[in-house]
């Protein structure tokens, strides 16, 4: 299993639940076993690519999180290629599974271009975009807009709160204002909200 | 649904008003009833259910006004409170409060009440605000797409009133039938929602919606389900593949915005004053510049208008009370007759003095300063000193409370998402000086040593609480949930309120002060009279005079104080026999006695609402904590000044 296949599969479960991936998922999902999953977390921890805490699960980094959709959009890419020009159906996940790896960066965005940058891959997810800028809310400067793609947090309150505020992935934000490494003021859905910066560590956004 | 008829405590009230943090509800509640409840613009006002009754049609109903939620749930203690009412008591008709200005995300919280079945009417507040913000709601459209009345309302002037009332009458008689909006989920969802809904038993809500609150609060308190193992089986299968609460919370999002986007025009807003007020007010640079001169009004006012009045009611009762009363006390034949009415009137003219024109002051300025929506702003802009004392900056609104009374202030840390920061903040509060310690502070420091020493009592008690609130968050345990606060819009104050939430704070000084001042001043009299008060104050003085280096009268005050903080300060008027302290005290004496009062036990009221919030064990530490606090710090002070050369 390639370090690109965990990231994927961690960014798919963190984007799809809201929360940590587990080490026994992980291993399920990869049918590898979880001491190996456990050692190559080990190596992406080293590499800063995710954190890992022994009772809370993983949870990729923003660096991670770029890596693992770098692939997923050469994976995305490829499903549309197989689908809407070769007209393959079946098994196109699994080839496009297979080639994703050694596709160049240079020849998925020819591969983009040629496809006219489709925003949805077959399945209706949507596709990163190229460059897209991915970082912690704390990152974002005043006045940007953003998209939110996860929250990463094992405080519960917390993100209860966060999801009935509407900051659930793929709500549209934007920062009002903003205090030098300290808090601040988003609006979302029509309303400001402060944010402390240690709730901000834990959402991480897609800077528009 | 005729709830009277039955014991309430099962059935709940007949109307319950319930919606988003600071959307107007106890507003609306004020307007319905007879019943006066504070009123402000920030989020979490009405930390507790406040039940009241009105007349509509001729009929009595219940009306029972909720602390605002976003969510049905249980992620902090305010919410878990409404949330418990509303579920377990079956309320007759639900008024969902809205704030119009922000529609889509309040219909969150709408979309999950029609999910309980319950007759519902949905009261669009602030309605008359959306012009300015260029904004326009078909509510007419709203009504049909949701399946529920919605009416447009102005709470705080009472327009639109009338129509809810009888909207709320027409659903009382007549049996409203309801055909509301659904919320439809992901197929998996819906999958699960239906096998729970044939697992469970209970009937106090919809099984549809008890099933969809059981996915979406995996571990919520409320959960008393018969078949917990087939359920919680359910769930755990499902949650290995999903995040349920957050896929519910996006698809009643989703939801919300399509009908939100299907009623509302919105245009470009108007530039307003209060926008630039909120840049200014919240900018890195002059939201600091702000909060000071924020800070440096209200001492300032309490300063010159403080002791303006409290020179002016001084010199008008001199006139009006004490002058024509003394021939008339010495014509009493008994001495101790003479004693107690001469300590009585006394007693009076040092309450009116002394903590009536502060207490009322700050009052007034506290709750203009309430309803501009300055207090969020403040929460906002000290988070990162905050984090020094291990706490965030919605721990500030409670905190500024406390400035107040320690009493509403300790309730107000319900707002507060976990146990270690609410027990943390209680005891900064019962350290932060109240109304009462303000009028000590101001009444014997400020006017009888200088504006300078005041502050510093300030600056001293603000250092304390930082240094205890530095040193005990390392050691309190838990987790602490950051900062999470809606950012309410800027208001005009309304004079009408202001002066109504000044006088039902101040009230209580009326009715419970002035008599116990009466009563200790009397029985202070007469101990005095028979010669027990030397003999009380005696195993004291160690403590009093030798280490704290005061009379030894202060030290009975001190005790009398633990009634009323400003007690204290009246009292040794009356102990030294004359309106000016420094007759009978010096200035060193009078400072170390003001801090001491500002530092140790935070009153009996307080003590009782820690014991009610914490319990016995932790209310009496706290209070011993202060206690200790301000004896050490008080002799340690006074030495300092007189090594510095201040004479004793």
């Amino acid at each position: 299993m390639k370090k690109e296949d965990y990231l994927e599969e961690i960014y798919k479960i963190q984007y799809r639940n809201n929360r940590f991936a587990k080490v026994s998922e992980l291993a399920h999902a990869l049918k590898v076993s979880d001491p190996s999953v456990s050692e190559m977390i080990r190596r992406l921890e080293k590499e800063k690519l995710v954190t890992f805490e022994r009772f809370g699960g993983v949870s990729l980094t923003a660096l991670g999180i770029r890596e693992a959709r770098k692939v997923i959009r050469k994976h995305q890419l490829l499903e549309v290629f197989f689908t809407r020009i070769l007209k393959i159906k079946k098994a196109s996940h699994e080839e496009a599974h297979l080639i994703e790896h050694v596709l160049s960066d240079a020849a998925a965005d020819k591969l983009d271009n040629v496809l006219e940058k489709p925003k949805f891959c077959p399945d209706g997810n949507p596709i990163p975009k190229k460059d897209s800028e991915v970082i912690e809310l704390t990152k974002l400067p005043a006045k940007s807009k953003a998209e939110v793609i996860f929250v990463a947090t094992k405080n519960k309150a917390c993100l209860e709160r966060l999801n009935s505020l509407g900051l659930v992935p793929q709500a549209k934000v934007r920062v009002v204002r903003k205090l030098s490494k300290g808090p601040l003021i988003l609006n979302v859905k029509g309303s400001d909200i402060a944010l402390g910066p240690n709730v901000c560590a834990t959402i991480f956004v897609e800077k528009k | 649904m005729k709830c009277h008829e039955f014991d309430r405590k099962i059935c709940g009230a007949d109307i319950v008003l319930t919606g988003n943090p600071n959307t107007g509800k106890s507003c609306l509640f004020n307007q319905l009833t007879t019943a006066d409840a504070i009123v402000s613009n920030y989020p979490g006002t009405t930390v507790e259910i406040l039940e009241g009754k009105t007349a509509i049609s001729n009929k009595v109903l219940h009306v029972a006004d909720l602390p605002g939620i976003y969510n049905l749930g249980s992620s902090s203690d305010d919410e878990k409170v409404a949330t418990d009412y509303i579920i377990e008591r079956k309320p007759g008709v639900i008024v969902n409060v809205v704030d119009a200005t922000l529609l889509e995300r309040n219909l969150y919280l709408t979309l999950q009440l029609l999910e309980l079945q319950v007759p519902m009417v949905i009261a669009l507040n602030f309605y008359e605000e959306l012009e300015d913000k260029g904004i326009s709601i078909d509510y007419k459209n709203l009504s049909t797409l949701l399946g529920a009345p919605v009416i447009p309302i102005d709470a705080l002037r009472g327009a639109g009133i009338d129509i809810l009332t009888k909207t709320i009458d027409a659903i009382i008689r007549g049996h409203a039938k309801f055909d509301y909006y659904h919320v439809q989920y992901d197929d998996h969802i819906e999958k699960a929602i239906d096998k729970i809904e044939k697992i469970i038993e209970e009937d106090n809500i919809p099984k549809r919606a008890a099933a969809i609150n059981l996915l979406e609060e995996d571990d919520g308190e409320w959960k008393k389900a018969r078949h917990k193992e087939r359920i919680r089986s359910i769930i755990d299968e499902l949650s290995k593949e999903h995040a349920l609460n957050t896929e519910i919370a996006r698809e009643r999002h989703g939801q919300a915005a399509l009908i939100a986007q299907k009623v509302m025009i919105m245009e470009k807003p108007k530039k307003h004053f209060k926008d630039f007020l909120d840049r200014f007010t919240t900018e890195p640079l002059t939201g600091g510049i702000s909060l000071v001169l924020v800070m440096g009004a209200i001492f300032l006012s309490l300063f010159t208008i403080g002791n303006y009045l409290s020179e002016l009611l001084g010199k008008w009762f001199d006139i009006l009370i004490t002058n024509p009363s003394a021939p008339l006390i010495k014509m009493i034949p008994t001495t101790i007759l003479q004693t107690i009415f001469s300590w009585g009137i006394q007693g009076v003219n040092a309450g009116l003095q002394i903590a009536l024109p502060y207490i009322f002051i700050f009052y007034l300025v506290l709750g203009a300063l309430e309803d501009t929506g300055y207090l969020p702003r403040m929460a906002y802009l000290l988070d990162r000193l905050m984090h020094k004392m291990h706490l965030h900056g919605n721990a500030i609104i409670p905190m500024m409370l406390g400035f107040g009374c320690s009493v509403p202030a300790v309730l107000a840390t319900r707002i507060l998402p976990n146990k270690k920061d609410r027990i943390l903040t209680s005891i900064l509060i019962c350290m932060i000086p109240c109304s009462a310690r303000t009028a000590v502070i101001f009444g014997a420091v400020g006017k009888f040593i200088g504006a300078g020493y005041a502050l510093l009592i300030y600056g001293i008690v603000l250092l304390l609480i930082f240094a205890v609130g530095y040193i005990l968050g390392k050691f309190l345990p838990g987790e602490s949930t950051g900062l999470i606060m809606e950012m309410p819009e800027y208001r005009l104050p309304q004079l009408k309120n202001v002066l109504k939430k000044t006088w039902m704070r101040v009230k209580d000084f009326m009715w419970i002060a002035f008599p116990l001042i009466i009563i200790g001043s009397a029985v202070l009299g007469i101990l005095k009279v028979y010669g027990v008060l030397e003999v009380i104050t005696k195993p004291f003085s160690p403590i009093i005079s030798g280490w704290l280096m005061l009379p030894t009268i202060a030290g009975i005050t001190l005790i009398y104080g633990i009634l009323r903080k400003e007690m204290a300060l009246e009292l040794l008027f009356v102990l030294g026999g004359s309106s000016s302290l420094l007759k009978f005290m010096t200035p060193l004496q009078i400072f170390i006695f003001t801090l001491v009062v500002a530092l140790y036990f935070p009153c009996i009221g307080t003590l009782a609402v820690l014991r009610h919030e914490f319990g016995w064990k932790k209310s009496m530490t706290i209070c011993l904590f202060t206690i200790v606090l301000a004896v050490t710090i008080g002799g340690l002070i006074g030495r300092l000044f007189f090594a510095m050369g201040i004479p004793k």
